[in-house]
Protein backbone atom coordinates (compact mmCIF):
# COMPACT_ATOMS: atom_id res chain seq x y z
CA UNK A 1 0.00 0.00 0.00
CA UNK A 2 1.26 3.35 -0.54
CA UNK A 3 0.95 4.63 2.83
CA UNK A 4 3.89 1.59 3.67
CA UNK A 5 5.49 2.51 0.95
CA UNK A 6 5.71 6.06 2.36
CA UNK A 7 6.73 5.42 5.40
CA UNK A 8 9.54 3.46 3.83
CA UNK A 9 10.50 6.49 2.26
CA UNK A 10 10.94 8.49 5.50
CA UNK A 11 13.51 5.62 6.93
CA UNK A 12 15.27 5.54 3.26
CA UNK A 13 16.35 9.09 2.30
CA UNK A 14 19.15 10.74 3.44
CA UNK A 15 17.14 14.20 3.85
CA UNK A 16 14.25 15.94 3.33
CA UNK A 17 14.65 16.80 -0.23
CA UNK A 18 15.64 13.11 -0.94
CA UNK A 19 12.21 12.34 0.34
CA UNK A 20 10.01 14.92 -1.27
CA UNK A 21 11.77 13.74 -4.10
CA UNK A 22 10.62 9.98 -4.05
CA UNK A 23 7.34 11.29 -2.90
CA UNK A 24 7.20 13.15 -6.19
CA UNK A 25 8.23 10.39 -8.57
CA UNK A 26 5.74 7.83 -6.99
CA UNK A 27 2.99 10.38 -6.58
CA UNK A 28 3.68 10.51 -11.00
CA UNK A 29 3.64 7.00 -11.69
CA UNK A 30 1.04 6.21 -9.37
CA UNK A 31 -1.36 9.16 -11.18
CA UNK A 32 -0.20 8.62 -14.46
CA UNK A 33 -2.31 6.96 -17.11
CA UNK A 34 -0.59 5.12 -20.16
CA UNK A 35 -1.64 7.55 -22.18
CA UNK A 36 -1.48 10.65 -19.93
CA UNK A 37 1.57 11.29 -18.25
CA UNK A 38 1.77 14.13 -16.00
CA UNK A 39 4.57 16.08 -13.68
CA UNK A 40 4.27 15.74 -10.07
CA UNK A 41 6.27 18.07 -7.68
CA UNK A 42 5.86 18.70 -3.82
CA UNK A 43 7.04 21.35 -2.32
CA UNK A 44 7.86 22.57 0.84
CA UNK A 45 7.30 25.98 3.01
CA UNK A 46 8.81 26.07 6.73
CA UNK A 47 8.29 29.27 8.60
CA UNK A 48 11.72 31.22 8.40
CA UNK A 49 13.40 29.05 5.81
CA UNK A 50 13.42 29.03 2.45
CA UNK A 51 11.18 26.76 0.51
CA UNK A 52 12.07 23.26 -0.39
CA UNK A 53 10.90 21.81 -3.45
CA UNK A 54 11.28 18.62 -5.45
CA UNK A 55 9.65 17.49 -8.85
CA UNK A 56 9.23 13.29 -10.44
CA UNK A 57 11.70 15.29 -13.20
CA UNK A 58 13.43 18.10 -14.12
CA UNK A 59 10.54 19.67 -15.90
CA UNK A 60 8.60 19.60 -12.63
CA UNK A 61 10.89 20.55 -10.17
CA UNK A 62 11.21 23.94 -12.94
CA UNK A 63 7.65 24.46 -13.04
CA UNK A 64 7.50 24.87 -9.26
CA UNK A 65 10.69 27.48 -9.52
CA UNK A 66 8.63 29.30 -11.66
CA UNK A 67 5.79 29.19 -9.01
CA UNK A 68 8.19 30.97 -5.99
CA UNK A 69 9.60 32.93 -8.49
CA UNK A 70 6.34 34.72 -9.09
CA UNK A 71 5.00 33.49 -5.47
CA UNK A 72 1.96 32.14 -7.16
CA UNK A 73 0.68 29.58 -8.75
CA UNK A 74 -1.65 26.73 -7.96
CA UNK A 75 0.62 24.84 -5.85
CA UNK A 76 1.23 27.85 -3.58
CA UNK A 77 -2.28 28.72 -3.60
CA UNK A 78 -3.11 25.46 -2.68
CA UNK A 79 -0.62 25.00 0.15
CA UNK A 80 -1.96 28.85 1.74
CA UNK A 81 -5.78 27.99 1.31
CA UNK A 82 -5.39 24.20 2.01
CA UNK A 83 -7.67 23.37 -0.14
CA UNK A 84 -7.08 22.14 -4.10
CA UNK A 85 -6.37 24.44 -6.65
CA UNK A 86 -7.72 23.23 -10.12
CA UNK A 87 -6.32 24.85 -13.56
CA UNK A 88 -8.51 23.31 -16.53
CA UNK A 89 -6.67 25.37 -18.85
CA UNK A 90 -4.03 27.98 -18.80
CA UNK A 91 -4.85 29.32 -21.93
CA UNK A 92 -8.15 30.39 -20.09
CA UNK A 93 -7.46 31.13 -17.24
CA UNK A 94 -6.55 34.94 -15.83
CA UNK A 95 -6.21 34.11 -12.01
CA UNK A 96 -2.10 33.83 -11.89
CA UNK A 97 -1.30 36.76 -13.55
CA UNK A 98 2.54 36.97 -15.12
CA UNK A 99 2.46 33.35 -14.00
CA UNK A 100 0.19 32.04 -16.62
CA UNK A 101 2.80 33.47 -19.71
CA UNK A 102 5.55 31.67 -17.72
CA UNK A 103 4.49 28.30 -17.67
CA UNK A 104 2.39 28.42 -20.89
CA UNK A 105 5.58 28.61 -22.37
CA UNK A 106 6.51 25.54 -20.63
CA UNK A 107 4.38 24.11 -22.32
CA UNK A 108 2.11 23.28 -19.75
CA UNK A 109 -1.57 23.50 -20.14
CA UNK A 110 -3.64 21.97 -16.95
CA UNK A 111 -2.27 21.64 -13.58
CA UNK A 112 -3.37 20.60 -9.93
CA UNK A 113 -2.90 21.63 -6.70
CA UNK A 114 -3.61 19.96 -3.42
CA UNK A 115 -2.42 20.72 -0.05
CA UNK A 116 -0.92 18.04 2.24
CA UNK A 117 -2.04 18.38 5.77
CA UNK A 118 0.45 19.09 8.24
CA UNK A 119 0.84 20.54 11.37
CA UNK A 120 2.35 23.72 13.07
CA UNK A 121 3.25 26.61 10.28
CA UNK A 122 4.67 24.61 7.67
CA UNK A 123 2.83 24.12 4.72
CA UNK A 124 3.11 21.70 1.94
CA UNK A 125 1.19 20.85 -1.34
CA UNK A 126 1.53 18.35 -4.08
CA UNK A 127 1.21 19.60 -7.57
CA UNK A 128 0.46 17.99 -10.97
CA UNK A 129 1.00 19.33 -14.36
CA UNK A 130 0.15 17.77 -17.48
CA UNK A 131 0.73 19.37 -21.21
CA UNK A 132 -2.99 18.63 -22.08
CA UNK A 133 -5.58 20.64 -21.39
CA UNK A 134 -9.04 19.70 -18.75
CA UNK A 135 -6.35 16.13 -17.23
CA UNK A 136 -7.52 17.01 -14.23
CA UNK A 137 -11.35 15.62 -13.51
CA UNK A 138 -12.91 15.11 -10.30
CA UNK A 139 -11.44 11.58 -9.71
CA UNK A 140 -7.94 12.47 -10.31
CA UNK A 141 -8.62 15.21 -8.04
CA UNK A 142 -9.67 12.40 -5.41
CA UNK A 143 -6.96 10.54 -6.05
CA UNK A 144 -4.60 13.31 -5.47
CA UNK A 145 -6.66 14.31 -2.21
CA UNK A 146 -6.12 10.68 -1.29
CA UNK A 147 -2.42 10.27 -2.20
CA UNK A 148 -1.52 13.49 -0.07
CA UNK A 149 -3.57 12.26 2.41
CA UNK A 150 -1.49 9.22 2.54
CA UNK A 151 1.72 11.41 2.73
CA UNK A 152 1.40 13.87 5.03
CA UNK A 153 1.95 11.37 8.44
CA UNK A 154 5.61 10.41 6.64
CA UNK A 155 6.20 13.93 5.65
CA UNK A 156 5.60 14.95 9.57
CA UNK A 157 7.82 12.59 10.44
CA UNK A 158 10.41 13.76 7.78
CA UNK A 159 10.02 17.47 8.93
CA UNK A 160 10.72 16.50 12.88
CA UNK A 161 13.63 14.48 11.77
CA UNK A 162 14.90 17.31 9.46
CA UNK A 163 14.64 19.94 12.35
CA UNK A 164 16.93 17.87 15.01
CA UNK A 165 19.07 17.10 11.78
CA UNK A 166 19.28 20.90 10.96
CA UNK A 167 19.29 21.81 14.88
CA UNK A 168 22.08 19.70 15.30
CA UNK A 169 24.12 21.19 12.35
CA UNK A 170 23.61 24.53 13.26
CA UNK A 171 25.11 24.34 16.46
CA UNK A 172 27.89 22.27 15.09
CA UNK A 173 28.58 25.66 12.78
CA UNK A 174 27.92 28.01 15.99
CA UNK A 175 30.71 26.30 17.58
CA UNK A 176 33.08 26.52 15.00
CA UNK A 177 31.95 30.26 14.44
CA UNK A 178 32.91 30.58 18.35
CA UNK A 179 36.36 28.65 18.00
CA UNK A 180 36.93 31.07 15.16
CA UNK A 181 36.21 34.25 16.46
CA UNK A 182 38.23 33.37 19.88
CA UNK A 183 41.31 32.01 17.52
CA UNK A 184 41.32 35.46 16.28
CA UNK A 185 41.23 37.21 18.65
CA UNK A 186 44.06 35.35 20.35
CA UNK A 187 46.00 36.65 17.58
CA UNK A 188 44.98 40.56 17.79
CA UNK A 189 46.42 39.90 21.17
CA UNK A 190 49.51 38.80 20.55
CA UNK A 191 49.88 41.38 17.91
CA UNK A 192 48.80 44.49 19.80
CA UNK A 193 49.51 43.75 23.13
CA UNK A 194 45.80 43.65 24.12
CA UNK A 195 43.13 42.32 26.07
CA UNK A 196 40.76 39.43 25.28
CA UNK A 197 37.86 42.38 25.83
CA UNK A 198 39.92 44.75 23.35
CA UNK A 199 40.46 42.30 20.50
CA UNK A 200 37.39 41.22 20.63
CA UNK A 201 36.14 45.17 20.48
CA UNK A 202 38.45 45.55 17.38
CA UNK A 203 36.97 42.33 16.02
CA UNK A 204 33.08 43.26 16.37
CA UNK A 205 34.11 46.93 15.37
CA UNK A 206 36.22 45.87 11.60
CA UNK A 207 33.04 43.83 11.31
CA UNK A 208 30.17 46.40 11.86
CA UNK A 209 31.79 49.09 10.02
CA UNK A 210 32.60 47.20 6.95
CA UNK A 211 29.72 45.39 6.88
CA UNK A 212 31.13 41.83 6.73
CA UNK A 213 30.39 39.01 9.37
CA UNK A 214 31.85 38.84 12.11
CA UNK A 215 32.60 34.91 11.72
CA UNK A 216 34.51 35.82 7.80
CA UNK A 217 36.27 38.89 9.58
CA UNK A 218 37.26 36.31 12.11
CA UNK A 219 38.56 33.90 10.10
CA UNK A 220 40.56 36.42 8.00
CA UNK A 221 42.69 37.30 10.45
CA UNK A 222 43.25 33.14 11.09
CA UNK A 223 44.19 33.11 7.55
CA UNK A 224 46.94 36.75 7.39
CA UNK A 225 48.91 34.45 9.59
CA UNK A 226 48.48 31.49 7.18
CA UNK A 227 46.99 29.06 9.40
CA UNK A 228 43.41 27.58 8.56
CA UNK A 229 40.11 28.68 11.11
CA UNK A 230 39.58 25.90 13.22
CA UNK A 231 36.65 22.96 12.90
CA UNK A 232 35.28 21.52 15.47
CA UNK A 233 35.27 18.19 16.17
CA UNK A 234 32.70 16.16 18.16
CA UNK A 235 30.74 12.48 17.22
CA UNK A 236 27.65 13.53 15.45
CA UNK B 1 24.40 56.43 22.51
CA UNK B 2 23.22 55.62 25.62
CA UNK B 3 22.34 52.08 27.23
CA UNK B 4 18.97 52.76 26.78
CA UNK B 5 18.67 54.04 23.26
CA UNK B 6 21.00 50.99 22.01
CA UNK B 7 18.62 48.79 23.79
CA UNK B 8 15.53 50.19 22.31
CA UNK B 9 17.21 50.45 18.62
CA UNK B 10 18.38 46.71 19.28
CA UNK B 11 14.48 45.94 19.99
CA UNK B 12 12.96 47.96 17.51
CA UNK B 13 15.24 46.56 14.54
CA UNK B 14 14.04 43.02 15.91
CA UNK B 15 10.50 43.58 16.08
CA UNK B 16 10.53 44.24 12.51
CA UNK B 17 12.38 42.00 11.36
CA UNK B 18 9.69 39.44 12.87
CA UNK B 19 12.67 38.04 14.70
CA UNK B 20 12.20 36.81 18.53
CA UNK B 21 14.62 36.20 21.48
CA UNK B 22 14.53 32.31 20.38
CA UNK B 23 15.43 33.22 16.30
CA UNK B 24 18.40 35.44 17.44
CA UNK B 25 19.93 33.06 19.75
CA UNK B 26 21.98 30.83 17.98
CA UNK B 27 23.07 33.18 15.77
CA UNK B 28 23.85 35.62 18.89
CA UNK B 29 25.69 32.41 20.55
CA UNK B 30 27.87 32.11 17.06
CA UNK B 31 29.35 34.96 17.11
CA UNK B 32 30.39 34.77 20.65
CA UNK B 33 27.44 35.74 22.74
CA UNK B 34 27.17 34.16 26.43
CA UNK B 35 23.63 35.01 27.63
CA UNK B 36 20.87 32.43 27.05
CA UNK B 37 17.75 32.63 25.69
CA UNK B 38 15.48 33.88 28.55
CA UNK B 39 18.00 36.99 28.85
CA UNK B 40 18.41 37.85 25.83
CA UNK B 41 14.44 38.45 25.70
CA UNK B 42 14.63 40.15 28.92
CA UNK B 43 17.38 42.64 27.45
CA UNK B 44 15.21 43.01 24.04
CA UNK B 45 12.53 43.74 26.04
CA UNK B 46 14.45 46.20 28.49
CA UNK B 47 14.20 44.25 31.52
CA UNK B 48 18.20 43.46 31.33
CA UNK B 49 21.09 46.00 31.14
CA UNK B 50 24.26 44.69 29.70
CA UNK B 51 27.64 46.08 29.31
CA UNK B 52 28.94 47.66 25.96
CA UNK B 53 30.47 44.84 25.06
CA UNK B 54 27.52 42.49 25.15
CA UNK B 55 24.81 45.29 23.47
CA UNK B 56 27.24 45.33 20.47
CA UNK B 57 27.16 41.65 20.29
CA UNK B 58 23.40 41.22 20.51
CA UNK B 59 23.60 44.33 17.79
CA UNK B 60 25.67 42.37 15.45
CA UNK B 61 24.55 38.87 15.35
CA UNK B 62 20.69 41.03 15.05
CA UNK B 63 22.02 43.11 11.99
CA UNK B 64 23.72 40.31 10.27
CA UNK B 65 20.65 38.14 10.73
CA UNK B 66 18.84 41.14 9.15
CA UNK B 67 21.22 41.18 6.02
CA UNK B 68 20.54 37.36 5.44
CA UNK B 69 16.99 38.34 5.18
CA UNK B 70 17.25 40.77 2.82
CA UNK B 71 19.50 38.39 0.76
CA UNK B 72 17.12 34.69 1.04
CA UNK B 73 13.65 37.04 0.30
CA UNK B 74 14.80 39.35 -2.36
CA UNK B 75 12.30 42.05 -0.70
CA UNK B 76 13.82 45.24 -1.06
CA UNK B 77 14.40 45.61 3.01
CA UNK B 78 16.61 48.03 3.04
CA UNK B 79 15.32 50.81 4.73
CA UNK B 80 14.60 48.00 7.11
CA UNK B 81 15.83 49.53 10.94
CA UNK B 82 19.16 47.98 12.09
CA UNK B 83 20.45 48.19 15.59
CA UNK B 84 22.93 50.62 16.71
CA UNK B 85 26.27 49.15 17.23
CA UNK B 86 28.36 51.95 19.58
CA UNK B 87 32.23 52.17 17.91
CA UNK B 88 35.42 53.06 20.14
CA UNK B 89 36.97 52.10 23.19
CA UNK B 90 34.90 49.76 25.76
CA UNK B 91 33.68 52.27 28.41
CA UNK B 92 32.59 49.23 30.98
Amino acid sequence: MFSDLIQDLVLDSTDIGGFLHDVARHAASSLSAPDSEVHCAVLLVRPRMKGTMAGSSPEATAMDEVQFQYDDGPCLRAAREQAPCVVEDFQTDSRFGQYTPAILHAGIRSALGVPIPLEGEAIAALDLYSTRAGEFDAERTQAALHLAAEASRALRTAIRIAHFADTATNLRAAMDSRATIQLAAGIIMGQNRCSHDTAIAILKSASSSRNIKLKDVAAAVVLSIGQQPPAAHFDG
Amino acid sequence: MTAHTQQHSTWLAAHHAHLTAEDLWLHYFSVGGYLAVFELDAYLHGLYALPQGERNTVALALNELIDDQIDTRLNDLSHHPKAEFVHGPVLD
